[in-house]
């Protein structure tokens, strides 16, 4: 039996830091309800230039094994199917910009009406309250706001692209809290209106960064790939087109292990690398001696080398890379997942290995309503004729 | 009606050394559970990891330590002594959670491996948080945040076109290795508690961050490259421009976003342009010469000022906030996303939880602990 078993997720959300919450919930278990439109399909239904330029693969990932019903919601007979779809729900999750839930009438208070002990969870750029609550966000701006974007990038550069992080870790944050909702539910059989913030995420990923701040009226800077104290620590390039090997060396007798490796080319006599300080001092200079070597090597062999000898160092993989990867497929990091018709493909998995509640994906993208029949007809009891009169007239739409 | 956090009464236990299981601890710890951290007898390395007040190392100061360890308790105990095992044994009896960080060879001769604790406690759930995965022929073997990013798959596409990978700054796979335990925990907690669970955070970089990357390669799509401060295949702009105080991030999807910033910039002849007739194309092939035509406009202007003419335009955008201007952010004030704690004979800010609930705060924030501060209490506590 999966964790969630059980549970029913009435899900309003958008785009990716949303639906990634109700995935992570999905994943164990919970049965998840879509609500989406015809008049308005979520844009990461359609191929997305970030998220999947010819498939709509962002879309696959957080949708597969969840219902999609379609409701009208402006239609107030829309929101009053949304409505019974929540009372029969434990939590309702929505990524509307703040105030979007009310104005559909949809609001926390509304949706104790109907049920006295709803979770709900929003999720916004800015939360529910404060100065800036209403402005619109996106990934590239949470990191932006949160301090992580203005650390992410090369010390002599600007801040770069912090690609998904910022959605993905949003939902996975906003998972907590739902859960942390969720078990309170089973404690005190009291729901609540839980407020998350995606800018707040990105503050909590620089705590270290905050704290420093605070005690020493410090704003930390970039720095690539440079580490307060280990170096060689850096990725480095190897023969071939863009390959490249991580390492990072922690201890002096890691750094001899290395030197074994790489061959005795005098760095043990090298004043300039002496012990770890030391290094840290010249490690621009380091970098240099280090890519000289690694250059003459493909990544494999030289992270089969240092890691044979206990250096941290792996080549950087790219998606074909973790695709074709063993040790990933036998982990079940890479799954295959089959379709209505029998097409197969490979999917990321889960980085969990439950012994007895198994977190797993297990059925494809619904297609946009697919499950209307089975959520308005089975579950709510509305009867065949009334659903076609309601899709008819453009509320189940 | 007053409400406690959602976590209370929860015993929630870490052992071993890892910042990935501080903060899935950490996670509990804000929302009311009861977190007892084992440490060795010679204290967790973090405390002695930076910042430090004054840069002055300090066991018992270290503001990275703090920030992941307010609200628990500490033990200190040599495990490598049966005695002291057994007291972790006997303490364990009564927990809900255990994370366990620990690769030490000697753990199943000692008995306490994450798998074999989860068998002799089968109450308990035990999330075992390594960088390979506990069941994995790489249990044992070197990494750190830079390698396991670049295993992931995130570092390849981070950074700049014809320089090296980026990795995230900061230590983010224990960020979202402890995410992850703490979510599989909750959830194991949900589905009537019990179990082992193996987590691998290379495994959540390249699960939760490279699924749509994965379906590309599958169907056989070109490899991303680095996407450098515009985002790749996306329409112009999305990027980062320079601006007088700083750099601006924006975002314009639509053309309704694209036909306002040009408004905005006081150039609405540049919708004719062929330079954008193509927005992707430009983005992706000619985003320095695109910059260049915006660079006058945001290089007179502070952060603030663009930030109010974009509202102002109903475009989205942020300033790209260095640390201290995101601690001292208003809005951050106004959601009192900072609290202070005792520290160090005063007190300091710190950041809380980016999720709030009318339930979810704990009444007051506890610095976090001196080393070994809570052994006689859970001595009494067992019955020793």
């Amino acid at each position: 039996m999966r964790a969630l078993e059980g549970v029913r997720i009435a899900d309003f959300t958008l785009h990716a830091a949303g639906p990634f919450c109700t995935h992570m919930l999905s994943l164990l278990g919970a049965e998840c309800i879509k609500i989406e439109s015809a008049m308005r399909p979520d844009i990461f239904r359609r191929p997305h230039p970030v998220y999947g330029r010819m498939g709509a693969a962002e879309f696959d990932q957080v949708a597969s094994g969840k219902r999609s019903v379609t409701l009208n919601l402006k239609d107030p007979r829309g929101a009053e199917l949304a409505k019974r779809l929540v009372a029969i729900s434990d939590v309702a999750v929505e990524s509307f910009r703040p105030g979007v839930m009310e104005r559909l009438w949809l609001s926390y208070g509304e949706l104790q009406r109907v049920k006295r002990d709803i979770v709900l969870v929003s999720i916004s750029a800015s939360g529910q309250t404060g100065p800036e609550k209403g402005y619109a966000g996106y990934a590239p701006l949470f990191g932006a706001l949160g301090g992580l974007g203005h650390l992410t990038g090369y010390e002599d550069g600007p801040p770069v692209e912090i690609r998904h992080i910022m959605d993905h870790s949003t939902g996975l944050s906003a998972a907590v809290a739902t859960l942390a909702a969720l078990y309170s539910l089973r404690q005190t059989g009291r729901g609540q209106h839980v407020d998350v913030a995606a800018r707040e995420v990105a503050s909590s990923f620089v705590g270290d960064a905050l704290l420093d701040c605070a005690l020493n009226g410090r704003t930390p800077f970039r720095q690539g790939n440079d580490d307060p104290v280990m170096a060689p620590h850096g990725v480095y390039p190897c023969r071939g087109e863009d390959e490249w090997i991580s390492i990072a060396v922690k201890t002096d007798e890691e750094w001899q292990a290395l030197v074994e490796v790489v061959g005795n080319p005098g760095w043990l006599d090298d004043p300039r690398f002496a012990d770890r300080a030391v290094r840290w001092g010249h490690r621009l200079a380091l970098d240099e001696e280090i890519s000289a070597w690694t250059c003459r090597h493909t990544r494999w062999e030289a992270a089969g080398q240092l890691q044979a000898v206990g250096v941290a160092a792996f080549p950087s993989y790219n998606a074909r890379d973790i695709v074709e990867d063993e040790h990933l497929r036998t982990r079940g990091v890479i799954c295959d997942l089959t379709g209505p018709q029998g097409q197969s493909r490979a999917v990321v998995g889960t980085p969990w290995r439950f012994s007895h509640t198994p977190a797993r994906l297990d059925s494809w993208t619904p297609a946009l309503g697919e499950h209307n029949h089975y959520v308005f007809g089975e579950l709510l009891g509305i009867d065949e004729g009334e659903i076609r009169l309601l899709i008819e007239e453009q509320v189940i739409y | 009606m007053a409400s406690q956090p959602p976590f209370t009464g929860l015993r929630v236990f870490e052992y071993g050394i890892d910042p990935s299981i501080a903060y899935a601890g950490k996670l509990f710890a804000d929302l009311g559970a009861t977190v007892v951290k084992i440490e060795p007898p010679e204290g967790d390395p973090q405390r002695r990891h930076g910042p430090f007040p004054s840069d002055e190392p300090d066991p018992e100061r270290s503001g990275w330590f703090l920030y992941l360890n307010a609200n628990k308790r500490s033990v200190a105990l040599d495990t490598s002594i049966a005695g002291d095992r057994d007291l972790m044994l006997r303490a364990l009896r009564d927990a809900n959670v255990l994370f366990h960080a620990s690769r030490d060879p000697e753990l199943e001769s000692w008995g306490i491996a994450p798998d074999q604790l989860a068998r002799t406690l089968p109450h308990i759930v035990v999330a075992s948080v390594t960088p390979f995965g506990w069941n994995s022929s790489f249990r044992g073997s070197a990494a750190d945040d830079l390698t396991l990013q670049a295993l992931g798959g995130e570092s390849l596409g981070l950074g700049m076109p014809g320089r090296p990978p980026l990795k995230l700054p900061l230590d983010q796979s224990s960020y979202q290795a402890g995410l992850s335990a703490a979510i599989a925990a909750c959830g194991a907690l949900l589905g009537g508690g019990g179990g082992f669970i193996d987590v691998s955070a290379a495994d959540v970089w390249a699960t939760f961050y490279m699924g749509p990357e994965v379906a590309n390669a599958h169907f056989g799509r070109r490899k991303r490259g680095r996407a450098g401060h515009h985002v790749l295949g996306q329409p112009y702009p999305h990027t980062v421009l320079p601006c007088k105080d700083g750099f601006f991030a924006v975002q314009c999807s639509t053309r309704r976003h694209w036909q306002a910033f040009l408004e905005m910039v006081g150039r609405p002849e540049l919708a004719e342009d062929p330079l954008f007739a193509n927005r992707v194309r430009t983005n992706d092939l000619h985003s320095e010469e695109a910059d260049a035509l915006f660079a006058p406009w945001f290089g007179e202007r502070t952060k603030d000022e663009i930030l109010r003419q974009f509202l102002r335009f109903k475009i989205p955008g942020a300033p790209v906030y260095s640390i201290q201007e995101a601690a001292e952010h208003p809005h951050l004030e106004g959601r009192r996303y900072f609290t202070e704690v005792d520290y160090a004979g005063g007190s300091v800010c710190m950041p809380t939880t980016p999720y709030q609930a009318p339930g979810f705060k704990p009444e007051s924030l506890r610095p976090a602990p001196r080393l070994g501060e809570y052994n006689e209490a859970l001595r009494r506590e067992v019955g020793r």
